[in-house]
């Protein structure tokens, strides 16, 4: 059963048409990217999966059941305009926080403080949150939203602002919470950051979802029958009725197969032109290049 | 444990545990008390007494200045000139010479002379003694006693009866405009002072951005609701210790300076003997203070005090997140104007506290609170209360719902500038 189920939602605000007929399921445990430009309807799109807003129409389950308040609880929200109190200490933010995600005061208590000393900022607890440095600030943020351990953690561009240590260690965290069980949402336009995390995919557009499932299969849904071969030397001609040489760089050179041509028969080819081949492999598109190609292509329709 | 009640608790201990607070609590009672006690302070340091040689050349005052409130008068037997170079070494402050010609009808003709200048408080008790001197000399000029003279004045006074449904009893028009005055006033400052709070707090909320990361775990509508409770909590707290401050002092100076405020509050403003009359007048007054039905003004003040305060906050709420980092000044000035005219309504209305204007305005949610209480000392009819309550109630529930539809969209709705017209589109966006 899928943790998130949103079916035929929609959303207007006023005439302009935030959200039309979105259909998107994730599966729990799994790390979800949903991908799209901005103002394509990502960030409305996690305000009515978290409840902040109402879709018009259309349905959000989570675990199965229709979307209510209480689940509100289940879901850890970091929004990429961050945000905390400034003149409010890291603790005290912090057990306000876990409390209103309906932790008692005693159980927040508790787990702010392992969770800062794992995060290393033991030091500032009694720190206001304006003096902190912004890696810092980043790291409370994180803390607050993983703080009630919730089955669903939402983070909309996590990594923006983050310098390479704390990536890595939010990272770390992130995948270590995904093994205890949690389901992750991920809501970017870093397609690269997507294709190394992600399992599964969501690509909107002008608030409709125009590619929808697994990372591996939409690259196979998308591969132009392009390989790249390396080899000794330079590669000998081959049989432009088959094949046509796309690129050549140093000794790689990209190879796309031609009127129903099959990688077997091009390596048959290859190993009768006597090449000195040293690796051979399919070129997939990256994400960013499908994507880049949806987006376009959507808008000159 | 309810969300909201957690909101409210933050909104209250962050703002009661900041020093501005504590500072503004507790030091205006007692910057109010010293501006008021100061008067008697000083008449208790300057206890030193002036000591004055008279030389009375025109013989009209010998042996009648009377020493006291720190002078002493001594009548000196030599000449002016003489007296100038001597009075220092024989222990004097000062010379009042006064000369032959001093004429009773026109004053002049009365030097003082000394080192230091004269106090005003000492110039003013001789000025106001010679006055008297004189005034009783020119009396006995054509046969007349003073108590004759206080018997020409008579002093009429009319005793106001207000006879109603309540039945009839004695009214203080002076004391009940003074207590209908105050108790508007400070519902205007409430309004205002903790109004913008909440929208200050608000706009913090928005520029922070953590309006986005609390409404993942609570609704808009209870952010708010906790930050408007929170906010008129810190106000009222803030009421109650001014008022028990200010009982504390007022018990504390009635034990040390009992007698002297007695004395201050006898002690006539002028010299005339009419003005004098004006004591018991006073005292006429503090006596109906305690007749006025207290339990009723104060329940009611309350009342509106909660429901003027909750209409305006959820306003101020409104304004605060549909602007961005500064306020928007066309915004803030619609929803102060109403509190700002009910003050100009009130004001005028003091004359005629059961005329038709106050009647209307206090059956108007929005001028009601203000209006309303104002007239609460004047005994308005029954009706008329029950009316101005209910409205104030419907009020309060239609902007707090009307803030609520404006607040959940404002405090998502980052950088742009928001139109009146957009507010509006705003309440029919669905939740």
């Amino acid at each position: 059963m899928p943790i998130l189920e949103l079916s035929h939602v929609d959303k207007h605000y006023g005439k302009y048409h935030a959200l039309r007929d979105i259909n998107l399921s994730i599966e729990p445990q799994s790390i979800f990217g949903l991908l799209g430009p901005n103002g394509a309807g990502k960030t409305t799109m996690i305000r009515i999966i978290t409840g902040i807003t109402a879709a018009d129409s259309g349905t959000v389950s989570f675990n199965g059941k229709p979307f209510q308040q209480r689940h509100a609880e289940e879901i850890g929200y970091m929004p990429e305009e961050r945000g905390l109190y400034k003149k409010m200490k890291v603790w005290e933010q912090l057990v306000y926080l876990a409390q209103l995600k309906g932790l008692s005061s005693r159980n927040a208590k508790d787990r702010v403080f392992a969770w800062m000393d794992k995060m290393e900022i033991k030091d500032w607890w009694n720190k206001k949150i304006e003096e902190l440095s912004k890696g810092m600030s980043q790291k409370v943020q994180f803390i607050s939203t993983v703080i009630h351990e919730p089955k669903l953690i939402i983070l909309d561009e996590p990594f923006s602002g983050l310098d390479p240590v704390n990536s890595v260690v939010i990272q770390n965290e992130i995948e270590a919470l995904r093994k205890k069980g949690a389901t992750i949402l991920f809501s970017t336009h870093r397609m690269e950051q997507v294709e190394e995390i992600c399992e599964s995919i969501a690509l909107i557009n002008k608030g409709s979802i125009i590619l929808n499932g697994n990372v591996k299969e939409i690259k196979q849904q998308f591969k132009q029958d392009l390989f790249e071969v390396e080899c000794k030397g330079v590669l000998p001609q081959l049989n432009e009725e088959y094949v046509e040489v796309v690129s050549r760089i140093e000794n790689k050179t990209n190879i796309r197969l031609k009127n129903g041509t099959t990688s077997k028969d091009l390596l048959k080819m290859l190993v009768q032109s006597d090449a000195d081949v040293l690796g051979y492999n399919e070129v997939l598109p990256s994400l960013n290049e499908i994507f880049i190609k949806q987006v376009t292509e959507q808008t000159h329709e | 444990m309810n969300k909201t009640w957690l909101i409210i608790k933050r909104e209250y201990i962050t703002r009661v545990r900041k020093k501005l607070f504590l500072v503004t609590t507790i030091l205006a009672p007692v910057g109010i008390a010293l501006i008021t006690l100061l008067p008697l302070f000083m008449a208790n340091v300057s206890t030193e007494t002036v000591n004055i040689g008279v030389i009375d050349k025109s013989n009209l005052f010998y042996e009648k200045l009377q020493s006291s409130n720190g002078l002493h008068f001594v009548y000196l037997n030599e000449e002016y000139e003489q007296a100038k170079t001597g009075y220092l070494s024989a222990g004097l402050n000062g010379i009042l010479y006064i000369s032959p010609d001093f004429n009773m009808y026109d004053g002049i003709g009365v030097e003082y002379y000394s080192k230091d200048p004269m106090g005003l408080k000492a110039k003013s008790a001789i000025e106001d003694q010679m006055s008297k001197i004189t005034r009783n000399l020119k009396l006995a000029k054509i046969d007349l006693t003073p108590e004759m003279i206080d018997q020409l004045s008579t002093d009429v006074r009319i005793k106001s009866i207000v006879s109603n449904e309540r039945g009839t009893q004695e009214g203080n028009t002076a004391m009940a405009t003074a207590i209908g005055t105050i108790m508007g006033f400070v519902i205007y400052m409430v309004m205002l002072l903790y109004g913008t709070q909440v929208m200050r707090g608000v706009m913090e909320e928005k520029t922070n951005r953590i309006a986005e990361v609390m409404v993942s775990s609570v609704k808009p509508f209870q952010l708010m609701l906790g930050k408007i409770i929170g906010i008129g909590m810190v106000g009222l707290t803030q009421f109650i210790i001014w008022i028990i401050l200010i009982a504390l002092i007022q018990m504390g100076v009635g034990v040390m300076y009992g007698e002297q405020l007695a004395q201050l509050q006898n002690i006539p403003a002028g010299t005339g003997g009419a003005q004098a009359q004006g004591v018991p007048e006073i005292v006429q007054a503090m006596g109906n203070m305690t007749q006025l039905p207290w339990g009723y003004i104060i329940s009611s003040f309350l009342y509106f005090f909660t429901g003027g305060y909750l209409l305006y906050a959820a306003l101020f709420a409104a304004v605060g997140s549909a602007t961005g980092e500064e306020a928007d000044q066309s915004l803030t000035l619609i929803v102060t104007l109403p509190v700002v005219i009910s003050i100009m309504i009130m004001i005028n209305i003091m004359e005629q506290p059961n005329g038709t204007l106050a009647i209307v305005s206090s059956l108007i949610p929005f001028t009601a609170p203000i209006i309303m209480c104002a007239r609460l000392p004047f005994h308005p009819p029954a009706w008329q209360l029950i009316l101005s309550m209910i409205s104030l109630a419907a009020g309060f529930l239609f902007t707090t719902w009307l803030a609520g539809k404006i607040y959940r969209v404002g405090i998502l709705m980052y950088g742009k500038k928001v139109t009146i017209k957009e507010l509006g589109k705003w309440l029919f966006y669905k939740d």
